[in-house]
């Protein structure tokens, strides 16, 4: 039962199950995969496709490596308060976990939280040529290092991208937008409430500062001065502040202080967003016509640029092993595997787009997907940065503290003084966790 | 009385040796109380420890420094300069001093009403007390459905009754009352069923004599039931109180805190401290003032009671 | 209001009104419920529409969504085994003492036990995970039982006080003067006349125990994760599934809701709570 357990979310083809069962990751057998058989590792993961994707294919896994894998998934915030709870009390129990490097990184590497993997990834007799590290996109690679250390693997690479509804854009003889002046014109111009909203974006307080760090970082902002002084209050970082504020204001729909990801999806499958810019994740979902009213109605943009140009944002969720476990070597494995171009191909192949570039290259994909779509993604994912999150240590705790500024400002309240506000308690914070310099 | 007959009388759990046996016996409440206070000393005493000593040292979980010992400073934090405790304070008190009250008159007032006969009254009281049994968690997810700006069902209600739209938990202004709706919604029925509990124990003379004098049903509410049923009203609310001031599930599944802060009690402030932020020094110390205030806020009751007794 | 009692017409009046106003607060408190249930035959599609629909092809989806998560059967049956045994142990725990504190005072361990209840749970979770690791609990049903009984103690004592206040003296005097000793006194005279009250408390404290999230959040695992959790399986971090959600909610809520309708009787009437004669 377990084994062919049906997706309950994102309507899981089994067939493509298959195709990735039936291609075997150990083919080009250069290691010994059953050299920690007989083990039994723990997962603790984000409930999401990709443990739906793994737990559907554990059987493979099993059989190749004699390795027993136990997964338990929770969403994002009972996952992230089992898994402090474990850390924090040192558990032997996790083995691999999932971590989101670009928010928490830093706090985790800086606790010692993740084992190093290098030493794993460059041991020919335990990881495989064929698993080819080079083939992971540099700049998302390059975000799970940390004080030079290989904390993570990733198992997606995704960006932001505009998703617009080209039915309603070409009735009203609309181009996409080019830049964010473009998006607030177009907006405006579709904003028809309450059948349709013009722009609908995130703005909850756990997640505004990573749809507003767009328009920060296309105004010209950052999250710190080039002294090392909060940035999220300086003048480019008040007028993105006030464009982003505005955009939502005035032609989002009336939940926006409360929007999640769930809320801008639900909103853009009911067809009653014309615009949004988020997860390049969504596209196969969008395209469901089982699920969405909006499928084949809409097209993949850019992500506009604003003033200062633009940044495109890169968010990852990864694959860690713990220092804290005894079976790091039956852990790497399944890391390896989980992480393996075959097992990540079906995936990618659904509009769930991996770290590889391979995969970002293949033409069976590239066919298969809205061109503007796929223009965009492969622009973005090209030039992105983890910008969506400060570099910091207690970078969770200035994400929330941005957040919460930029939510109160979505209700109403005056930029400059919750802007300030934050940036004297981002100082405070900084003072206590940043080493000193 | 032989002793034989006495052990028969007595039961297997009597001593056979009459002197520890009577000595046992003149001491039982003794062996009574010791299991469960045994229990929650296990069980409790060391969380209390760890979560006391803590609040005095900054700590992140982490794997390679030792925790830093700071002193008071957390304390000192947390009432001198901490912006979010004190608006989780105000939260809280918000949330629960409303929800309680509201609870605590409804619950009164449905129990009143339904202690009389009336066709259907059983099933009434059984469809009344349904919302205790509900999970919070599920619950809180659909009222959070339910109060969606887009697309809830209470926005069909506001057009329906032609009330502008109103945008629930998605506001700074409406989120605490939608919040107490919800809170009410679930827990009236607790205080219903406790006062009509005490309700129906209450002696009859009482009500016959008032009624010959004359008195009307307002006034044989005010002046004969409510006094009489006060003690279980207080004790009932304040089994409201403990749990109000620690509400978690409710309010981070449906708001997380939010709108900004506008809904972060001070529970919901202490989770975000110890899970998000990791700062679990700081988290305690929170932790331990959060007990306090619920500490106080029962007293407070107890008082009350003792004020009318 | 007395003119108007002795006319019959305005009996009948009031007596309407009466009625209305049941009526109206029933529906009140029932509509979440029912908006659940409706709710869980529609697809994901139609729950989000607005405005709402109340007339629908319903689907049986969601519930085979449910029922497909192969473990659904295993968290109805660790839920059954934990807030049982949570509730079992209390009493075992929690009787004798609230029978001592009834009889022979003890104020002071009654409110100790008390401050248990006013302990945030929050508190908990770290020492415990550290310290049920040290003990192999983890992952354990004695383990969540033994967690779970921190809020069926407390409760199960509070409520159960005010009962044993109840008992009459007079039956204890004469059985202690049959020579009963003090603890016979207790097995057999006092539990039996507050039988109605054990089963308001163990009710209570059932649904306490059933619908915690937090501990079994953190001390569970695979083996023993209870109802509570399986609602958030329909949550992932990109996608909601309110079909799913409203469907394990129904079916999560369903084993209290009839459990509660088959001591309904008892419990209403047994429901005097901690020292109201105290």
């Amino acid at each position: 039962m377990r084994g062919i357990r049906r997706s309950t979310f994102l309507g899981l083809g089994l067939a493509s199950m298959m195709l990735a069962a039936g291609t075997n990751p150990a083919a080009a057998n250069d290691i010994n995969w059953r050299q920690a058989q007989g083990t039994e590792i723990r997962l603790l993961t984000l409930r999401a496709w990709f443990a739906d994707h793994w737990r559907a294919n554990l059987p493979e896994f099993e059989k190749l490596t004699g390795i027993k894998v136990v997964i338990e998934d929770y969403p994002e915030d009972p996952f992230r308060q089992k898994l402090a709870v474990e850390m924090a009390g040192k558990s032997k129990s996790v083995d691999v976990f999932t971590t989101g490097t670009m928010r928490e990184g830093r706090q985790f590497a800086n606790l010692g939280w993740y084992a190093d993997l290098t030493p794993f990834i460059n041991d020919a007799t335990l990881t495989a040529r064929s698993w080819d590290k080079d083939d992971f996109i540099a700049s998302v690679w390059q975000a799970h290092q940390f004080q030079g250390r290989q904390v993570a693997v990733p198992i997606q690479s995704n960006v932001q991208l505009l998703y617009y509804r080209k039915d309603l854009f070409d009735a009203a003889g609309l181009a996409p937008p080019r830049t964010l002046e473009e998006l607030e014109a177009a907006a405006k111009r579709l904003h028809n409430p309450p059948a349709v909203y013009g722009f609908v974006s995130r703005g909850r307080r756990t997640q505004a500062p990573y749809s507003w760090s767009h328009w920060l970082f296309a105004n010209g902002g950052s999250w710190i001065t080039p002294d090392g002084k909060p940035g999220i209050n300086s003048p480019a970082a008040i007028a993105a502040t006030e464009q982003y504020v505005r955009l939502l204001r005035s032609y989002s729909d009336p939940g926006i202080t409360d929007n999640g990801p769930a809320e801008v999806q639900t909103q853009f499958l009911q067809g009653r967003a014309a615009m949004i810019l988020d997860a390049v994740s969504w596209a196969g979902l969008f395209n469901d016509p089982a699920r969405s009213r909006v499928a084949g109605k809409w097209a993949g943009a850019l992500a506009p640029p604003g003033a200062a140009g633009a940044t495109y944002e890169l968010w990852a969720w990864s694959l860690a092993v713990s220092p804290f476990s005894d079976k790091q070597k039956a852990a790497w494995l399944f890391v390896q595997w989980a992480t393996s171009k075959e097992m990540q191909r079906p995936l990618h192949m659904r509009s769930f787009p991996m770290p590889r570039t391979s995969l970002w290259t293949d033409a069976e994909w590239k066919g298969a997907v809205e061109p503007g779509y796929y223009q965009a993604a492969m622009t973005q994912v090209q030039a992105a940065r983890p910008i969506g999150h400060p570099p910091f240590v207690a970078s969770p705790e200035i994400t929330d503290i941005v957040g919460i500024a930029i939510n109160n400002a979505l209700a109403g309240r005056d930029i400059k003084t919750e802007l300030d506000a934050a940036a004297r308690r981002m100082a405070e914070v900084l003072e206590r966790t940043e080493p000193k310099r | 009385m032989t002793a034989r007959a006495r052990h028969a009388q007595g039961g297997a759990w009597r001593s056979p040796a009459p002197g520890l046996g009577r000595w046992v016996d003149r001491h039982i409440s003794w062996f009574f109380i010791l299991p469960a206070g045994l229990f929650l000393a296990a069980v409790v005493v060391f969380p209390v420890l760890y979560t006391g000593v803590l609040s005095f040292y900054r700590w992140s979980g982490s794997a390679t420094a030792a925790a830093t010992w700071v002193g008071l400073s957390n304390y000192a934090d947390v009432f001198a300069i901490d912006p979010g405790f004190r608006n989780a304070l105000w939260v809280t008190a918000y949330f629960t001093g409303v929800s309680v009250l509201i609870e605590v008159i409804l619950g009164v007032g449905l129990a009143q009403m339904l202690n009389r006969e009336f066709i259907g009254k059983g099933l009434a009281r059984t469809l009344l007390i349904l919302p205790i049994a509900g999970t919070p968690v599920a619950f809180a997810l659909i009222w959070r459905n339910m109060y969606n700006p887009s697309y809830g069902i209470f926005l069909w209600f506001a057009e329906l009754l032609h009330l502008p739209p109103q945008r629930w938990i998605a506001d700074v202004v409406t989120v605490i009352p939608s919040l107490i709706l919800f809170d009410v919604w679930q827990w009236t029925p607790l205080i219903m069923l406790i006062t009509l509990a005490g309700l129906v124990s209450l002696p009859s003379d009482l009500y016959e004599a008032a009624q010959i004098d004359g008195a009307s049903p307002w006034q044989v509410f005010w002046r004969i039931t409510l006094p009489l049923v006060r003690p279980t009203i207080v004790a009932a609310a304040m089994l409201r109180l403990m749990d109000s001031l620690k509400t978690f599930d409710q309010i981070y599944v449906t708001t997380q805190g939010g709108p900004g802060i506008a809904s972060q009690t001070l529970n919901l402030y202490v989770f975000d401290q110890a899970f998000q932020y990791l700062n679990f020094g700081y988290a305690s110390a929170l932790l331990v003032v959060l007990f306090f205030v619920i500490l106080a806020g029962n007293l407070l009751l107890v008082t009350m009671r003792r004020g009318q007794a | 209001m007395r003119g108007v009692s002795g006319n019959r017409a305005g009996r009948l009046l009031r007596r309407a009104g009466f009625y209305l106003g049941l009526v109206m607060v029933l529906g009140v408190f029932i509509f979440p419920f029912v908006w659940m249930v409706l709710n869980s035959f529609k697809t994901h599609d139609r729950i989000t529409e607005y405005p709402p629909v109340f007339w629908f092809e319903p689907t049986l989806g969601n519930y085979r969504n449910v029922f497909q998560q192969a473990q659904f059967f295993e968290y109805t049956w660790n839920s059954f085994i934990v807030s049982f045994g949570a509730v079992g142990m209390g009493m075992v725990l929690g009787l004798p003492a609230a029978y001592a504190i009834a009889r022979y005072g003890h104020r002071g361990f009654a409110f100790g036990v008390l401050a248990c209840r006013m302990i945030p749970g929050i508190a908990f979770l770290v020492p415990w995970f550290i310290v049920f690791r040290m003990m192999g609990l983890l992952d354990s049903y004695v383990g969540l039982i033994l967690a779970h009984l921190v809020i069926t103690v407390p409760l199960i004592v509070w409520i159960m006080i005010g009962f044993f206040e109840e008992v009459p003296i007079e039956l204890e005097e004469a059985a202690r003067i049959d020579g009963c000793s003090r603890a016979g006194v207790f097995l057999r005279i006092a539990l039996p006349l507050v039988r109605p009250g054990l089963v308001s408390a163990g009710i209570l404290a059932l649904i306490f125990s059933w619908n915690s999230f937090l501990f079994p959040l953190i001390l569970a695992g695979v083996n023993t994760k209870t109802l509570p959790v399986l609602v958030y399986s329909f949550m992932t971090f990109d996608y909601l599934d309110l079909g799913g959600i409203y469907a394990a909610s129904a079916l999560i809520t369903l084993p209290v809701v009839l459990m509660v309708l088959a001591v309904q009787r008892q419990f209403i009437r047994g429901l005097t709570i901690g020292g109201v004669k105290g």
